[in-house]
């Protein structure tokens, strides 16, 4: 019977933090991707994450949409490049990291790459994120490698972790 | 161990009018996975319906949130669970339908879809008034489907 969820790499941030998450060599063989990610901001507060594709940071190639609500108040929107995930604030409550649902739909095919991405933070405050995105790569190249970071070249916190599968459709 | 989440059926389209996924018992939920693009061409994005069992009567509520790029909002819709394409735009749509085979209560689904180019993102909540068991499911987009279009069905199984 086949597997159709397969770790392809992880991680999981010691003590110091760390600057990005970086996939690499991802094998063509699978039918869509799948990123989850626990995480927090070492530094400052509720920070985005950013995803970069094979090595590609030209913000022109990118587009993203995202719904927010934030726990009072009209949710907002607005229109962007490679925001994916949002991080929990080193100020919120301790021990609290925000948890993310990417998912990368035919990655290894000629087309661009559309991909989405589910967000909460969680905070005993009064603010907090509940985030929808909805993004593109405008390169028609397999994705062989995915770069994630935080804006403002924020470490992410230790115990972050991020894990990539390999979704298959036979 | 068990397999919990097996693929279904897959198709990577030619130009088509519409897709039909039959023949899937043993489950208890069902994911539905797009890559697809309207397939005439024409100015912004074109609705991408799905409806059950053959039934096109007004049977389905969906709910949508949605924003684009300045604004928010919500509405109602019949079939609109999957959201919209663009033109040559291959975009994402995830549409989870819950407990799809019991005939007892009607069917609900949750759906994900994005569209950065056509200027929206959408999240769905959906209702088919109807308690028999799914077992079809019918994509019929109203500018019809793009060759290079791919669907998955996933089914998703408790034991």
């Amino acid at each position: 019977m086949a597997t159709t969820f397969e770790l392809i790499a992880s991680y999981t941030v010691g003590a110091g933090g760390q600057s990005s998450f970086d996939f690499t060599t991802i094998p063509s063989t699978f039918t869509d991707l799948c990123i989850k990610l626990s995480t927090r901001a070492a530094t400052g507060g509720a920070n985005d994450i950013k995803i970069m594709f094979n090595s590609d940071s030209s913000t022109s190639n990118y587009t993203e949409m995202q719904l927010q609500g934030a726990g009072s108040g009209t949710p907002s929107s607005g229109m962007g490049e490679q925001q994916t995930g949002t991080s929990t604030g080193s100020g919120d409550t301790a021990s609290t990291f925000a948890s993310s649902d990417v998912y990368i739909t035919n990655y290894a095919g000629s087309t661009q790459k559309a991909y989405s991405a589910d967000t909460v933070t969680e905070n005993n405050g009064t603010t907090a994120y509940a985030t929808l995105r909805s993004g593109k790569w405008s390169g028609t190249a397999a994705v062989t490698s995915i770069n994630l970071s935080m804006n403002g070249a924020v470490n992410f916190a230790q115990y972050s972790t991020a894990y990539l599968y390999g979704v298959k459709n036979a | 161990m068990a397999s919990t989440y097996e693929p279904i059926a897959t198709y990577t389209t030619g130009a088509v009018s519409d897709l039909t996924f039959t023949s899937f018992s043993g489950y208890t939920d069902l994911i539905l996975i797009a890559t697809a693009a309207r397939g005439i061409t024409g100015s912004g994005a074109a609705d991408f319906n799905m409806t059950f069992n053959g039934d096109t009567g007004s049977n389905y509520s969906v709910t949508l949130l949605y924003e684009g790029g300045s604004t928010r909002s919500a509405n109602r819709a019949n079939f609109n669970w999957m959201g919209a394409v663009g033109d040559g735009n291959f975009l994402q749509s995830i549409v989870h339908i819950m407990n799809y085979a019991n005939t007892t209560t009607y069917k609900t689904a949750l759906g994900r879809w994005g569209s950065p180019v056509d200027g929206n993102s959408r999240a769905s909540v959906g209702m088919w008034r109807n308690t028999a068991a799914i077992t079809s499911i019918t994509i019929t987009p109203t500018n019809g489907i793009a060759s290079g279009s791919k669907f998955t069905l996933y089914g998703i199984k408790a034991a």
